[in-house]
C-alpha cells in the first residue's frame, strides 16, 4: 500500500471515527451521569429535553456555545486562553493509541511503547489546570490549581508503579500484547489485585473525582481552578475531564480486564477467535471493550454518589504513605514470584503457579485492609442518653 | 340561619381587658420567694430585688455589675455559669433611660436569674466580657442598637448594622426613615488576631489572609469569615455578621402583636413554627391565657416535626460540604414531606405563620394524624440510610472526628445551647429544664455526646431526630384532644364570621380587635423554647398599647457563632467548612 | 525529505522556546516555554528512532519536573516580583561568557561528535535500555540512586519543621 495511505490517511480516518464516537460517549456520559446520580439520589435528573431527557446531550453544548464568554479583566490573557485548550490535546491524541478492538482494523496506531506514550500524554494534562488556576488571578482558582497539581503529581507515582507489576507479568509495553497475554493466561486483575486496586484509586485521584475532587471542592474553593471560566472554555475543561476519565477506564480494562477479549487460558473469545469471525468479530470485540469501559464509568458515578471528600492532607497521606509503599511492595513480590515460580506444565496444560500465588496473596491483603478499615474506632465518641437535666 | 345555633349567644363573662393594669405573672410568688432567698444568700449591697417579675430579678447598681456577675458565677451554691442573654430596653422619659438586662442560668440548680442595670444616656457600663466570654457579641449588639458603651470591651464595633450607619436604631427617638449607604471605602477591613499558639511558630509559608463569604458556597447564608492561613492551617480567624439584618426587633415595635408572627418565621427559617411557638407562648404568658389543649397538642407535634426538619437540613448541608452529595437528597426528601404536612395545615410551607396568639390560625385537616403517622413511619428509613452511608465511612470519620472541638466549660461560657452544647456532654434542654406545652408528660431522652467535635454534633442531631420521632409517636397515640384551636377570649381571638355578621356583641369585639389589637397588661415577660439550635427566648415588654413596646429575641446561633473563630483556629479550611455546617448557623436567626 | 522538514521545524521550535526561557521576564511563561522546548526535543528523539527515550523525556521532564517548577513558581507568587536591574558589568560578563561557552560547544560538537556516528543500527527500546542500565552501567546507576537518596534526606531535613528551640540553637531561628 502507498505509505501515505498507510501512515497518514488511513489512521486519520480511523482517528476521526474514534474521535467522533468518543466525543459522543463523553457528551452522553454527562447525561448518563446525571440520570444515574438521580437514580441513586432519589430524584429524577434531566428528563425534560426530548425523550427521557436525551436531547440534553445536544442542549448542553448549544448552551455552552451561546453563553457569554467572560474574561476577567485582571487575568493573564494568553495563559487564560491556553488553559482550557491544553488538557484537550493530549486527551484526544491518547485515543489514537488505545486499541478498541483487534488490531489493525480497530486500533488507530500501534507502537511498542504505547502504554508509556499514553502515560506521558496524560501526565501533561495537568498543565491546563495549573494554567487555568493561575491565569484567572483569583485566590480560589489558584488554590484549586495548586491542589490539582500537587494531587496529580503525587498520584501519578502510584499510578505508574501499579502498572509495573503488569508489565513484569506480561513482559511488554504494548497494550495489544498485554491484552493477548491476558486472554491466554488470566485477567491481570486476579494476580495483580493490589495493583488493580491502586490503579483504580489513583485514576480516581488523577481525574479529580470524588472522593478526590479537592481541586473543585465547591464548599471550600467555590469551583476551584475553573471558577472564572464560563461558556465554551468551561465546557472544554469538562470535556477534557470526561475524556481523561474515559482514557483511564480504557487503560484499566486493557491492563487488568483483558481488553476486548473474553477468554481465560486461551479458551473463549481470544483475539484469534475474533479475527476468524472477520469484521463482525472485530466489532464484537469492540462492543465487549466498550461494555467493560462503561462498567467502570458507572463505578465512577457510583463513587461520586457514595463518598464524602478527603481533606487535602489526608489525600496526600493516602497517596504517599499508603499507595506508593503498597505499589512498591507489589512490585517486589511480583518480581520474586515471577522469577521463582515459573509456569508449570501438568498433564500438558499450563498451570500458572506464580499467578495463583499472587492472586491468593492479593486477596488476603485486600481482605486484611478492609478489615482494618472497617474496624470500629476506639476513640469515637458515643451518644449517651441523659434523661435528667442536671445534677441536683 | 341554622348555623347560628351552633354558637352560644351568651355574652363573654371572662376577665375584662386589663391593659392599664400591671402584668402579674401567675407564678409570681414562687419567683419572689426564690429572689428573696437569693438575696438572703448573697447579701450583696448593690443588688436590690425587684418583685412581681416572671423570674427572680435584681436591679443592680451600674458600677457593681462586673462584681455581681462574678459573684453569681462563682458562688458555690448558685453557680450561674451560663450567660444566656444580654439586651437593652429604652425608656426615654426615665431619668436613666436605658435598662441593660442580663439573664444567667445555673445548670447546677436549673434556675434563671435576671439582672437589670439602669444606664443614663451618656453613661457607659463596665463590660462583663472577662466574666463571661459569651457576652462579647451581646454587648456589641447593645452598643450597636442603643449606643451604650461597654468599658473594657476589646472590640466594641457595630455588629448588626454596617460601618457607615449613624445613630442607634433601637432607641425610641431614632427615626427609622433615614437611609444610610455603605460604600466600599467604609467596609471594615478585618485583620484576624493571630492566636497565641501560633505567634512564635517559625514558618516557611507566607501568611495569607483569605475572605470566606459573605457569599461563599460553604456559608449557607450571608456570613463572612476572615481567616489568616499559614500554609493550610488557620492561625487566626474573625467572623462578621449583619449581612442579613432585617430589623426584626425594630419592626416589631410598629406592628401589632399578631402581626409580629410572620416576622418570627424569618428568624430560623428552617424551623419556622418553633419560632411561632416561642413568640406566641411569650405573649400568652403576658396575657395570662393559655391556648386550648388541641392547639397545644398541634403546636407540640409541629415543633417536633420542625426540629426534625431543622436537623435534616443541618446534617444534609453539612454532608454536602464534605462532598457526600447523596445524603442531601436522602435527608431533604423527608423534609419535603414534613413541609407537605404543614402545607396541608395552613397552605404555606417554609414560612407558615400558622400560629396565632391564643391558638392556631385554622384547625388541622381531618387526616392530620394519619399523615403524621405516615411521616413518623417513613422518616427513620431515610435517617437509617444516611447512617449506613456515612456513620462508619472512613473518609467521613477522618473529616469529622476531632474537628473543631470545644470544651464543655468554654461552650457554657460562650452561652452555647441546644445540640452544640449537648455535643459537649452538657445535658441542657429547655424541654426538660423548663417544660412547656406538655413536654413534661412525654417520655424522651436528651442525647449527649462526648468531645464537642463535629462528629459529636452530628451524632447528637441524628439521635435527637429519633427522640423527636419518639415524642411524635406518643403524641399520635394520644390522639388530638377535641375542642377549639383558639382561646375563647374575644380580647384575643376574633369571633367566628357567622357571629360577626349576626351578633352586635361579636361585631364590636371584631372591630375592637382589628382596630386596637391585642392589648396585654403593662409589664414584661420572658419565655424560652427549645429551638432547632438551642434556647430560643423572647422577651416582650408591653406598655398596654396594641404594639409591643419592645420585643427581644435571643437567637441561639448568635451565641454559638461568636465562638466559631476560636474553634477553627489551628484547623484547616476544609475543617472550618465542615465545622460551620455542623453548628447550623442560620443567618436569618443570627442577624435577626 | 519529510524527515528534514520535520527536523527543521521542530529544531526551530526548540531553539525559539529555549531562547524564550531565558529572555522572557515572566517566570511562568519561561517555565511553559521550557515545556514546549522539551516537546520539540522529544520529536528529535523520535526522528532518531528512539521513541522510548522520547516518551521518557515527556514523562519525566514535561510531566513531572516542570509541573513541580510551575508549582513552586505559583506558590511563591513570583509573577509580580520585580526583577532588580542588573549592573552593566554583570550584563557584559553574562553575555560574553555564555557566547563563549556556546561557541566552544558548537566547535567541539562539530569537531568530534558529528564525525563519529554510532556504527550499526541504533537500538534504544525499553529492553535494550534496561539491559544496558542494569548490566553495563549498574554501578553508576546505583551510585546515582544513592546520590538521589542523600538529596531527598537533605531536602527533608531542610524543609522539615524543627522545634523552634533547635533552630534557635542553630542560630537561625531568630528571624
Amino acid at each position: 500500500m502507498n505509505p501515505w495511505m498507510l501512515y497518514l490517511v488511513w489512521p486519520l480516518i480511523k482517528f476521526l471515527i474514534a474521535f467522533v464516537i468518543v466525543q459522543v460517549i463523553v457528551a452522553a456520559m454527562n447525561w448518563i451521569e446525571r440520570r444515574v446520580l438521580g437514580l441513586i439520589q432519589a430524584r429524577l435528573g434531566p428528563n425534560r429535553v426530548g425523550p427521557w431527557g436525551l436531547l440534553q446531550i445536544v442542549a448542553d453544548p448549544i448552551k455552552f456555545l451561546l453563553k457569554e464568554d467572560i474574561v476577567p479583566s485582571s487575568a493573564e490573557k494568553i495563559a487564560y486562553f491556553l488553559g482550557p485548550m491544553l488538557p484537550l490535546v493530549p486527551a484526544f491524541i491518547v485515543f489514537c493509541l488505545i486499541p478498541f478492538g483487534p488490531p489493525p482494523t480497530f486500533a488507530v496506531t500501534h507502537t511498542n511503547v504505547g502504554l508509556l506514550l499514553i502515560l506521558a500524554l496524560t501526565s501533561t494534562g495537568v498543565y491546563g489546570i495549573i494554567l487555568g488556576g493561575w491565569a484567572s488571578n483569583n485566590k480560589y482558582s489558584l488554590m484549586g490549581g495548586l491542589r490539582s497539581a500537587a494531587q496529580m503529581v503525587s498520584y501519578e507515582v502510584p499510578f505508574g508503579l501499579s502498572i509495573v507489576g503488569v508489565l513484569m507479568l506480561c513482559g511488554s509495553l504494548d497494550l495489544v500484547h498485554i491484552i493477548n497475554y491476558q486472554a491466554h493466561h488470566v485477567w491481570n486483575v486476579f494476580p495483580q489485585l493490589i495493583a488493580a486496586f491502586i490503579f483504580f484509586v489513583s485514576m480516581n485521584a488523577e481525574n479529580n473525582r470524588t472522593p478526590f475532587d479537592l481541586p473543585e471542592a465547591e464548599s471550600e474553593l467555590v469551583a476551584g481552578y475553573h471558577t472564572e471560566y464560563s461558556a465554551m472554555k468551561f465546557a472544554f475543561f469538562m470535556l477534557a475531564e470526561y475524556s481523561a476519565m474515559l482514557v483511564n477506564c480504557c487503560l484499566m480494562v486493557s491492563l487488568f480486564l483483558g481488553g476486548w477479549t473474553l477468554a481465560i487460558g486461551g479458551y473463549g473469545l481470544t483475539t484469534a477467535t475474533l479475527k476468524s469471525m472477520g469484521f463482525m468479530g472485530g466489532l464484537l470485540g469492540t462492543v465487549i471493550f466498550v461494555v467493560k469501559v462503561m462498567t467502570f464509568m458507572m463505578i465512577y458515578i457510583w463513587f461520586r454518589a457514595t463518598f464524602p471528600r478527603f481533606r487535602f492532607d489526608q489525600l496526600m497521606d493516602l497517596g504517599w504513605k499508603w499507595m506508593i509503599p503498597l505499589a512498591l511492595i507489589n512490585i517486589f513480590v511480583t518480581g520474586i514470584v515471577v522469577l521463582a515460580a515459573p509456569e508449570m506444565i501438568i498433564n500438558g496444560s499450563v498451570v500458572p503457579v506464580g499467578e495463583t500465588i499472587l492472586a491468593v496473596a492479593g486477596a488476603a491483603t485486600v481482605a486484611l485492609t478492609l478489615f482494618l478499615i472497617m474496624k470500629p474506632r476506639a476513640h469515637a465518641p458515643k451518644v449517651i442518653h441523659a434523661s435528667r437535666v442536671s445534677e441536683a | 340561619m341554622s348555623t347560628l345555633t351552633k354558637f352560644s349567644a351568651i355574652p363573654y363573662t371572662g376577665p375584662a381587658p386589663t391593659n392599664r393594669n400591671p402584668y402579674i405573672p401567675s407564678d409570681v410568688a414562687v419567683h419572689d420567694a426564690r429572689g428573696a432567698a437569693l438575696a438572703e444568700k448573697l447579701q450583696h449591697a448593690a443588688m436590690q430585688q425587684e418583685t412581681g417579675q416572671d423570674l427572680p430579678t435584681f436591679i443592680v447598681e451600674k458600677s457593681a455589675i462586673v462584681n455581681v456577675l462574678t459573684v453569681l458565677r462563682d458562688h458555690p451554691e448558685l453557680r450561674f455559669t451560663m450567660p444566656l442573654d444580654c439586651w437593652g430596653v429604652d425608656y426615654p422619659r426615665r431619668e436613666k433611660r436605658f435598662d441593660v438586662l442580663y439573664q444567667l442560668y445555673s445548670l447546677q440548680n436549673n434556675e434563671r436569674v435576671r439582672l437589670k442595670v439602669m444606664v443614663g444616656e451618656d453613661e457607659s457600663i463596665d463590660s462583663g466580657i472577662n466574666v463571661f466570654k459569651g457576652l462579647d457579641w451581646f454587648e456589641r449588639e447593645v452598643w450597636d442598637m442603643f449606643g451604650i458603651r461597654f468599658d473594657g470591651h476589646p472590640n466594641l464595633r457595630r455588629i448588626l448594622t454596617h460601618e457607615a450607619f449613624q445613630g442607634h436604631p433601637l432607641r425610641k427617638d431614632y427615626d427609622p426613615a433615614q437611609r444610610w449607604l455603605l460604600t466600599e471605602k467604609d467596609v471594615a477591613q478585618l485583620t484576624p488576631v493571630i492566636d497565641d499558639r501560633f505567634k512564635d511558630v517559625d514558618t516557611d509559608f507566607e501568611r495569607v489572609t483569605l475572605n470566606l463569604g459573605p457569599s461563599h458556597p460553604a456559608t449557607h447564608g450571608t456570613l463572612r469569615i476572615v481567616v489568616t492561613l499559614d500554609g493550610e492551617t488557620i492561625i487566626g480567624a474573625d467572623q462578621e455578621i449583619g449581612y442579613l439584618h432585617r430589623c426584626f426587633e425594630k419592626m416589631s415595635e410598629t406592628h401589632t402583636y399578631q402581626q409580629v408572627i410572620p416576622f418570627t418565621d424569618r428568624l430560623n427559617y428552617c424551623s419556622a413554627i418553633i419560632n411561632n411557638v416561642g413568640y406566641c407562648l411569650t405573649v400568652e404568658k403576658l396575657l395570662g391565657i393559655e391556648a386550648p389543649a388541641r392547639a397545644q397538642h398541634v403546636r407540640l407535634m409541629l415543633s417536633e416535626f420542625m426540629r426534625i426538619a431543622d436537623h435534616l437540613v443541618c446534617i444534609g448541608t453539612n454532608l454536602v460540604d464534605m462532598g457526600a452529595l447523596t445524603n442531601f437528597w436522602y435527608l431533604f426528601q423527608p423534609r419535603e414531606e414534613i413541609y407537605g404536612l404543614i402545607e396541608a395545615c395552613c397552605g404555606a410551607r417554609l414560612l407558615p405563620s400558622y400560629l396565632r396568639i391564643g391558638g392556631l390560625a385554622v384547625d388541622v385537616p381531618t387526616d392530620f394524624l394519619q399523615n403524621a403517622q405516615r411521616l413518623v413511619d417513613m422518616i427513620p428509613k431515610y435517617i437509617d440510610d444516611v447512617e449506613k452511608l456515612v456513620d462508619r465511612n472512613k473518609v467521613f470519620l477522618d473529616r469529622v472526628v476531632g474537628v473543631a472541638p470545644i470544651s464543655p466549660e468554654d461552650a457554657i461560657a460562650y452561652g452555647f445551647t441546644g445540640p452544640c452544647l449537648r455535643a459537649c456532654g452538657v445535658p441542657f434542654d429547655v424541654r426538660k429544664s423548663n417544660p412547656y406545652i406538655g413536654y413534661e408528660t412525654y417520655d424522651f431522652d436528651v442525647p449527649i455526646a462526648e468531645g464537642g467535635d463535629t462528629y459529636a454534633r452530628y451524632l447528637v442531631r441524628m439521635e435527637e431526630m429519633r427522640q423527636s420521632l419518639r415524642i411524635l409517636q406518643q403524641a399520635i397515640d394520644r390522639g388530638l384532644p377535641e375542642g377549639p384551636v383558639m382561646v375563647d377570649n374575644p380580647y384575643v381571638a376574633l369571633p367566628p364570621k357567622e357571629k360577626v355578621y349576626n351578633e352586635m356583641e361579636s361585631l364590636i369585639y371584631h372591630f375592637k380587635l382589628i382596630m386596637h389589637g391585642i392589648q396585654p397588661p403593662v409589664g414584661e415577660a420572658y419565655f424560652q423554647v427549645e429551638g432547632g439550635n438551642g434556647e430560643l427566648g423572647f422577651h416582650v415588654v408591653s406598655d398596654g398599647t396594641k404594639n409591643p413596646y419592645r420585643v427581644r429575641v435571643r437567637p441561639p446561633c448568635f451565641a454559638i457563632y461568636q465562638a466559631f473563630g476560636k474553634m477553627i483556629t489551628g484547623q484547616t479550611i476544609p475543617d472550618a467548612v465542615a465545622a460551620l455546617g455542623s453548628l447550623n448557623i442560620i443567618a436569618g436567626e443570627l442577624d435577626h | 525529505m519529510l524527515e528534514f522538514i520535520v527536523f527543521f521545524v521542530f529544531a526551530a521550535i526548540a531553539v525559539i522556546f529555549a531562547l524564550a526561557v531565558i529572555l522572557h521576564r515572566n517566570p511562568v511563561v519561561g517555565a511553559l516555554s521550557l515545556v514546549a522546548s522539551f516537546f520539540a526535543l522529544a520529536v528529535m528523539y523520535v526522528l532518531l528512532e528512539a521513541p522510548f527515550l522520547a516518551v521518557l523525556q515527556i514523562i519525566v521532564y514535561a510531566g513531572a519536573i516542570m509541573v513541580l517548577f510551575l508549582f513552586v513558581i505559583m506558590l511563591l507568587n513570583l509573577q509580580h516580583a520585580r526583577e532588580e536591574n542588573t549592573r552593566p558589568i554583570q550584563q557584559f560578563l553574562g553575555y560574553t561568557g555564555s557566547a563563549a561557552f556556546g561557541l566552544g560547544l558548537v566547535y567541539y560538537i562539530a569537531k568530534y561528535a558529528a564525525l563519529q556516528l554510532p556504527n550499526g543500527p541504533f537500538n534504544a527500546d525499553a529492553r535494550a535500555v534496561g539491559v544496558e542500565l542494569f548490566q553495563a552501567y549498574i554501578f553508576p546507576f546505583e551510585m546515582v540512586s544513592i546520590l538521589l537518596l542523600a538529596a531527598i534526606v537533605g531536602a527533608l531535613l531542610l524543609s522539615g519543621r524543627l522545634p523552634s528551640k533547635v533552630r534557635a540553637a542553630d542560630g537561625e531561628g531568630a528571624r
